[in-house]
């Protein structure tokens, strides 16, 4: 076997934003590599453009310089292995559940409507929402909008999925039980992740690694591998030790 | 607890059910008031029952009052309806793709605030005075309502959701089928609700300007012949109508956008 698939790889990328008179710069040179079937959290400070590089990522935002690379292959824009579950959830309003799940599978017009039922029935059932299906996102709590999203990104049968803060809204309760079952759901079946947080705990409590970023301009500040056994316990001194290591390292975000 | 609170909200579905009967029937003694006020005019209750009878019974003009009624309804129906194809397509062309909206834009913004009726006489004179003048009058207040409203249904659409189309690989036409037009739906409905309304205001205009049928012509005879009996007929008929036909549209849309309750 040797060395592990580099699935993704991101290589010294930099965003400029400009208008008519200024210009704004968000990210500044990243460069990480991606392993196939990992779980990497990118931890960065509110606001510090984590979103703007996941877009450049998923192709939904034009990188000013750098280079992407999929499975060693140059790449630029949309790509199709790779998925995403939004920050704001941004669930069909206009779609039953069943239909949301759907939606990936719909677009790309590959299966039968039987094969898309079949598969959106699985990642329901994935995600625990049996009895769900044909309700519409407004009937739904957030935790449940959220494995929505989980599911329909999943059900576009991704090679890699892009998670921004996807528990940002959600109240602290469902927040560490949905974290249990983003963890749950990743062992079930494995995806390369990439998990983007502003929530330190968050970030030892799922990252198999961790890319630290500064604040705006966004840049790597540090990477931190993360051994711990999973499920973690938030309160294991060795977990504890990890995080104040991290927290101490992060940039306040004002 | 239960009782009282079972009790409680029987005694609100029955309000509910009441309170629009008590507001009739204060708008009849409102009408009673004003009967006393000006009795020569307006006519008594015991007349305006007498002339629906013999209106309902009797054809007026060689034709039932329902045929009337259907004369009119038809106009309103077959000028908004291809309100409502024209109007869409081109709210939508104007609001999804920004040269469309350059181009046609401010030419519509010009148009739109034009009093339909302000045609009448070009019409008239281009076209005379039968079925095709009246359904292209409906036609032109109708489009401009329709426009307005599939336009700003579509500019509710938002980038991000766009985005959520485009990570799950939809095309540019899946992306206007299946995010843009549903998201536009419920004001899409608002506008045709409003282009009903529109129609009828229209219609009569048209029709009191000159018809052998219809609401409208049936008015004018009223007028002409000082049988202000029959014209607050025809004006009962006119709310019963527009009352039926939002009903059947709030129905449909019930049916067509059952996630916007």
């Amino acid at each position: 076997m040797g060395q592990i698939n580099k699935i993704l790889e991101v290589k010294n990328v930099t965003k400029i934003f400009f208008d008519d008179k200024s210009h704004f710069l968000a990210i500044e040179d990243i460069s990480f590599s991606l392993q196939e079937g990992e779980f990497l959290v990118v931890l960065g400070p509110g606001r510090c453009g984590k979103t703007v590089l996941l877009n450049i990522l998923a192709g939904l935002e034009k990188k000013t310089d750098g280079e992407l690379f999929y499975n060693g292959q140059k790449y630029e824009g949309l790509n199709p292995d790779i998925s995403m579950v939004f920050q704001n959830l941004m669930l069909m309003p206009f779609m039953t559940v069943m239909e949301n799940i759907m939606v990936g599978m719909k677009f790309k017009k590959t299966l039968t409507k039987a094969e898309m039922k079949e598969r959106a029935q699985h990642y329901i059932n994935l995600v625990g929402l049996q009895g769900f299906e044909h309700s519409y996102p407004k009937q739904l709590s957030g935790g449940m909008k959220q494995r929505v999203g989980i599911a329909r990104a999943y059900a576009a049968a991704p090679k890699v999925l892009i998670m921004d803060e996807p528990f940002g809204q959600l109240d602290a309760q469902t927040r560490y039980s949905m974290q249990q079952e983003i963890e749950r759901i990743w062992e079930a079946e494995k995806r390369t992740i990439i998990f983007v947080t502003n929530n330190i705990e968050e970030a030892c409590y799922l990252g198999s690694r961790i890319i630290l970023l500064s604040d705006s301009p966004a840049t790597v500040k540090a990477e931190y591998t993360i051994d711990l056994p999973r499920s973690r316990s938030i309160v294991d001194p060795e977990f504890l030790n990890i995080r104040s290591i991290i927290s101490d390292n992060t940039d306040l975000s004002v | 607890m239960y009782y009282t609170y079972n009790t409680r909200t029987k005694l609100y579905k029955m309000m509910y059910w009441i309170l629009p009967v008590v507001s009739l029937i204060l708008l009849c003694l409102l009408y009673l008031l004003a009967v006393a006020s000006n009795p020569i005019i307006l006519p008594s209750p015991e007349l305006i029952i007498q002339r629906f009878i013999s209106m309902v019974s009797k054809p007026i003009k060689g034709v039932s009052i329902w045929g009337h009624i259907g004369a009119s309804l038809i106009r309103v129906l077959a000028g908004a309806s291809i309100a409502w194809v024209f109007g869409i397509l081109f709210g939508i062309m104007i609001g999804w793709n920004k040269t469309c909206d350059a181009l046609f834009g401010s030419v519509f913004l010009m148009i739109r605030p034009i009093p339909p009726i302000a045609w009448i006489p070009l019409i008239v004179m281009s076209f005379g005075i039968g079925e095709f003048p009246k359904i292209l009058l409906v036609f032109i207040g109708c489009f401009t309502t329709m426009v307005t409203n599939t336009y700003s249904g579509v500019k509710m659409v938002n980038k991000e959701i766009v985005n959520v189309g485009l990570i799950f690989g939809a095309n540019q036409s899946q992306i206007l089928r299946d995010i843009v037009i549903p998201t536009a739906l419920p004001s899409i409905f608002t506008g045709i609700r409003s282009t009903i309304d529109n129609g009828w205001k229209i219609v009569l205009a048209a029709e009191m300007m000159g018809a052998a049928t219809g609401i409208g012509a049936l008015i004018t005879r009223g007028w002409n012949e000082l049988d202000m009996a029959m014209v607050l007929v025809c004006i009962i008929f006119i709310a019963l109508t527009g009352a039926a036909l939002s009903f059947l549209i709030q129905k449909i849309e019930r049916v067509l956008t059952p996630w916007d309750r």
